[in-house]
Formats: structure tokens, C-alpha cells, sequence
């Protein structure tokens, strides 16, 4: 095949697949040259690898949990597990375990002096900002830990996400983000619940 | 058992160390739209316009103080001057607006199981100005607004702070005055003191020294370079059509990203120019 051939098609490749930028389909064509294509790649197929990869970090249950809400009809709202939220951050290592360790070490956390959770939520429009979309406007939950210090805290990726919720959603439950709060604070911060994993007890 | 306040979390590193954290909720960040959601309360547009303020209602609600009580108008200005709100008070406000919601809203028979519970000493039902539940009746829902107005707080049985379970003993992990924090960014960038603050320099100043002050801070700003991050002009926000503009607002008129770089260099200019012009 010669070049003229090899770019057409490669610009049909890229108007043929759902919209992905040109750096992205580079990096996917460069894998696929290194290591050969997998025989899994249907959609599904991806949704269940990252299943499986977040799966690794259930100790303290499942990274996304559900949360009934009252409303006009009952309902429900995915909202992250902090708990395995923080195990898994930790984990994996890098910038938050780095982090967390510095922030240990200088101020170490006891049952008598904890670490304050900070929970910071905000009513956000995603999108192009020149043409907002008011029907995508979310609530979104995030929370850091104050011990961490201003200079950290005034970065954006010193914030766990703990919750994005569309607003219109919101308004069938009776007192909005009040409630979706109230789950959270209630869930995660008091959950009280023994589990039992395959190394003992946590 | 996995409570982050009690029983902390146990972590495990890339490296198979271990170690626990505890974790109790400190504070609650937000701006004043998410507060009111939040907290149930009416927020800045209410007559009780600050949940942590006892005595201070707003100014717009044309409410006067003729007797020289102890209340306050938000123009008030001296933090001694203010009676806090602790903890407590708003959890008694909640329990209040609960009792008049029975009474007001669902009726006799409400105001019957009331009174029942007074009579066999489940009581006592007591309402703020110390007297039983029965000076309550006949009430109407629109009695009910008016005490929502009042107490400056909106009833939402399913709202965070109508739960109980959050600050009761043993381990109440939720204190609405203690952990509510304003979102300083909002208060001071987005329409607020900076904004104004700039505005009256640039009028006070302009008035005593008798130049206009924003071709000569325009060129100023032209002379910096910004990080190739804050890709803000500067120069422009001191344009004319700008200043007629901030007249006309009686503000001067940015957003938080522009106020936030601007800042600096309008404090390095005042340094530098206003040491020589005494005001």
C-alpha cells in the first residue's frame, strides 16, 4: 500500500469512529502496532476491565454504592465510596499516597485529634461555557482533608469527587442536594459496619 | 469496623505498609446558593439574611429598630456587636420549627396528640417564648411562613439538618455553626469585596488626585507578562467603556480569574505611585 493510500485511509478511520481527538487515536493505533489488537473490544468489554480494575480496591466495599432518596417517587443516586475511594488513592501510590504520607508525618492522626474532613459541594454547568446548557447543570460533592494546607488545598487535584448528581434529578427529591448530603454524611463518614475480607478483619 | 471518626480506616501503600487514618467531618464549604440548599435556611435573600448571626436581620425587610433592642441591620459593620449563633441554637430552632409545623400545619389533630403527650408528661413541648404548646392554636399555615421567616429557616423533613441521628449522643459528627465556612472565593471575587473595594479606590483616588486613573493603570498592566497559564487581558478591564460601565454598576466589573491576577499588580501599582501622592 502505498503513502496516499495509507493516509486516505486514515482519514476515513477517524471519521468512521465515534469523535475522539487525532493525539487519541494516534496513542490507539501506536498500542494496537506495539502489542496487537485484543480480542476483547466491544464496549461492554470495557465497561467490565474497569469493573474489574476498580474491583481490586473493595476492601472497604464497593468504590460506587447506591443511596435511596425520598422524593415524589422513591429513587436512587450513585455516590462514591470514600472509604474505598481513599484505600484505592492510597494504594496505587504516587501523588496522593506522597501526599497523605507527608501530611502524616508532620501532623500524625490520632482517634483523639482526627484529620477534618472538608466537604465542598457547588452547583456546575458542563460544557462549552460560551454556550451553557442549563439542563446539564450538576450538584457535585468533593472533599479533601484540612491538614493537607492551604498550598495543597488550593489545587484542584487535592479533591476527591464524591458525588455529581444532574440538578434536575435533585428537584424530584424532597430538599435536593440537603438530602443527597445527608446520605453522604450518614454513609460514608458514619458507616459502622464490620467486613470481613479474605486478609482478616478491618 | 470502618467508622472514620472512631475506628479510622486502615491504609495500604503500593509498598504493603500499613497504616490508619481518623477522619471526623471539619467543615462545610459553600457558596451562599448552596448553603441555603444545604442547610434549609433562606439564605441572603431572607430577612433573617446569616445562619450564624442571632441578631441581625436584613435591611431590606424595612423592619426598624424603634425600641433599641439588640437587633442589628446588615449594615451593622462591628463583630462585637453580634450575637453568635452556637450549635445548640440551631438545633433548638429545628426542634421549634418542627413543633409549629405539627401545630400550624396539620391541625387539631396534631395539636390533640400534642397536647396528650403534655398531659402524660412526654412533654413539655415547650415554644420559644416559654409557654405550652396550647398558645399556639388555632394557627394557620400562613402563621407557619411567617415563622419560617422569622426563624430564617425553611422546613425540610428530609433536609440534612432535620435528621436526628446526625448530633445526638454518642457520636454526633454534625454541628451546623461550628463547621459552616463560607466560600471565601465567592465572598470575595465574584461580585463582592474585591470588586468593590477596587471600584471605590479608583473613584476616591481619581477625585483627590484629579486624573482619571484607568488609562494610567491600563498601561501599567500592559507593561507585565502573565503566566502563559492565565491567558487574562488585563488592559482591557481598565478600558473606557469599561469605566462607563463600572460607573454605571457602581462596581467594577470582572470575574473571579481576572480579579484574582489583577489584584496583585493594582497593589504593586498603589506601592509604587501613591507613596508620592498623598491622599
Amino acid at each position: 500500500m502505498d503513502r496516499d493510500s495509507k493516509l486516505r485511509r486514515l482519514h476515513y478511520l477517524g471519521k468512521k469512529l465515534p469523535h475522539m481527538t487525532a493525539s487519541a487515536l494516534a496513542g490507539v493505533l501506536e498500542e494496537v502496532q506495539k502489542h496487537g489488537a485484543i480480542d476483547l473490544h466491544q464496549r461492554k468489554h470495557i465497561r467490565e476491565a474497569t469493573h474489574k480494575e476498580l474491583s481490586k480496591y473493595d476492601e472497604y466495599g464497593p468504590m460506587f454504592c447506591e443511596v435511596a432518596l425520598e422524593g415524589e417517587q422513591p429513587c436512587t443516586a450513585t455516590i462514591v465510596n470514600l472509604h474505598a475511594l481513599l484505600f484505592a488513592a492510597f494504594g496505587q501510590g504516587g501523588g496522593f499516597y506522597k501526599l497523605l504520607k507527608d501530611t502524616m508525618q508532620k501532623t500524625p492522626p490520632t482517634p483523639h485529634s482526627p484529620y477534618q474532613l472538608i466537604l465542598y459541594s457547588d452547583e456546575v454547568v458542563p460544557g462549552n461555557v460560551l454556550s451553557a446548557d442549563n439542563r446539564r447543570k450538576c450538584w457535585l460533592v468533593y472533599a479533601s482533608i484540612a491538614q493537607f494546607g492551604s498550598e495543597v488545598l488550593s489545587q484542584e487535584c487535592a479533591w476527591l469527587t464524591l458525588a455529581c448528581c444532574r440538578s434536575s434529578f435533585l428537584t424530584h427529591c424532597f430538599a435536593g442536594i440537603g438530602q443527597l448530603m445527608k446520605a453522604i454524611i450518614k454513609k460514608k463518614i458514619r458507616m459502622l459496619c464490620v467486613i470481613f475480607k479474605k486478609e482478616g478483619f478491618y | 469496623m470502618c467508622d472514620l471518626q472512631e475506628g479510622g480506616i486502615l491504609l495500604k501503600g503500593p509498598d504493603g505498609d500499613h497504616c490508619r487514618i481518623w477522619i471526623q467531618l471539619g467543615c462545610l464549604v459553600q457558596d451562599g446558593a448552596a448553603h441555603r440548599a444545604v442547610f434549609s435556611v433562606k439564605g441572603d435573600s431572607g430577612t433573617r439574611c446569616c445562619l450564624l448571626c442571632r441578631n441581625i436581620i436584613s435591611k431590606r425587610s424595612k423592619l426598624t429598630n424603634e425600641e433599641g433592642g439588640e437587633i442589628l441591620l446588615t449594615d451593622n459593620v462591628k463583630e462585637a456587636d453580634c450575637v453568635f449563633t452556637s450549635d445548640n441554637d440551631i438545633w433548638n430552632s429545628i426542634q421549634r420549627l418542627r413543633t409549629n409545623y405539627g401545630i400550624m400545619c396539620l391541625g387539631l389533630w396534631a395539636y390533640f396528640l400534642l397536647w396528650c403527650g403534655f398531659v402524660l408528661g412526654e412533654g413539655p413541648y415547650i415554644c420559644h417564648v416559654g409557654v405550652c404548646c396550647l398558645c399556639h392554636w388555632p394557627r394557620s399555615k400562613a402563621d407557619f411562613n411567617l415563622w419560617q421567616q422569622a426563624s430564617g429557616m425553611n422546613y425540610q423533613p428530609h433536609g440534612l439538618l432535620f435528621d436526628d441521628s446526625l448530633h445526638t449522643s454518642p457520636r454526633p459528627i454534625l454541628k451546623p455553626a461550628s463547621q459552616f465556612m463560607h466560600d471565601w472565593m465567592h465572598l470575595m471575587c465574584v461580585g463582592g469585596v474585591c470588586q468593590t473595594t477596587i471600584y471605590l479606590f479608583l473613584e476616591g483616588a481619581g477625585k483627590k488626585t484629579g486624573q482619571n486613573l484607568y488609562p494610567m493603570i491600563a498601561g501599567y498592566m500592559a507593561l507585565w507578562t502573565l503566566p502563559q497559564s492565565k491567558s487574562i487581558n488585563l488592559q482591557s478591564l481598565f478600558s473606557t467603556k469599561r469605566q462607563k460601565s463600572n460607573k454605571e454598576a457602581q462596581t467594577f466589573k470582572c470575574n473571579a480569574s481576572e480579579v484574582l491576577a489583577l489584584m496583585p499588580i493594582l497593589a504593586m501599582f498603589v506601592l509604587c505611585h501613591f507613596e508620592i501622592w498623598p491622599l
